[in-house]
């Protein structure tokens, strides 16, 4: 038995993952910003 | 966004990891494209599950006894990374047993208790949101982190105890790896470039603890 060909799958998944693990690292940035930005303020 | 220099060599080393999977692995015989989602899923489950969660269990039982709180930021900090990669994991799992399988999902022991991980570790993160006390948080976090983290060996252990759709391991296992030279070299580079991804992301959480806790402690 042979599976489908085409790399829609693959692709999807590596974009998921890109998104994911990018998003993460941006939302790990953002927070300690604004918590730094917060404690300047003070 | 600045980087630091494992910032810089972890994300190098994932997209130089992530053209050798696209341009220049092969495509499996049997499964055609769909064979090169195990290069981000299995590195994915072995950070999370094995190393993530494996250290909130160790940091987990120090913080128990010793009671210092830089424990308790690793494990809480390893626990929220492993929480995203086994977000991955679960995502990436599916996309591949859709075109595989012809099923996005079965109810067999290893994806079950995967996900049954995955809820435990979301509670862990949801409860620390909800209790201020330090020492309440860190102690409750500390127990359901071991408990959660007992979890990985029956679900490494799944696949040889009960009848299961999920395929075998391909490099953690006693035998030698069964797969081409070059599939192989791509397996163990992603491995490579996803735990290098894990310390940083590990390493820029855990200073965003740290600079709470000490913010706090300047307050109170």
């Amino acid at each position: 038995m042979r599976f489908p060909e085409d790399a829609y799958w693959y692709h999807l998944a590596y974009i998921v993952a890109a998104v994911i693990y990018g998003g993460y690292a941006v939302s790990l940035w953002w927070r300690r910003r604004r918590w730094q930005k917060k404690e300047s303020s003070l | 966004m600045k980087f630091s220099k494992l910032g810089v060599i972890a994300v190098l080393a994932v997209v130089a990891t992530y053209i050798r999977a696209i341009f220049f692995t092969p495509f499996d015989s049997l499964q055609g494209p769909a064979q090169k989602i195990l290069y981000v899923h299995a590195p994915s489950a072995w950070v999370g599950l094995y190393l993530a969660f494996g250290l909130v269990f160790i940091t987990s039982i120090l913080y128990l006894w010793l009671k210092d709180p830089k424990l308790d930021r690793v494990a809480s900090s390893a626990a929220e990374v492993g929480f995203v990669f086994t977000t991955v994991v679960l995502i990436t799992g599916p996309l591949w047993a859709k075109p595989v399988w012809g099923a996005y999902w079965t109810w067999d022991a290893r994806l079950t208790l995967t996900l049954f991980l995955w809820f435990i570790y979301a509670g862990y993160l949801i409860m620390r949101g909800a209790i201020e006390d330090f020492e309440m948080r860190a102690r409750f976090s500390a127990v359901i982190g071991i408990l959660g983290a007992l979890l990985v060996p029956f679900i490494h252990l799944s696949v040889y105890f009960f009848r299961t759709m999920h395929p075998m391991p391909v490099l953690l296992k006693p035998s030698a790896p069964s797969m081409p030279r070059e599939m192989l070299i791509t397996l163990v580079s992603s491995f490579f470039a996803l735990t290098l991804l894990f310390a940083w992301l590990l390493r820029e959480r855990y200073l965003l603890a740290f600079e709470r806790d000490a913010a706090m402690e300047a307050h109170s």
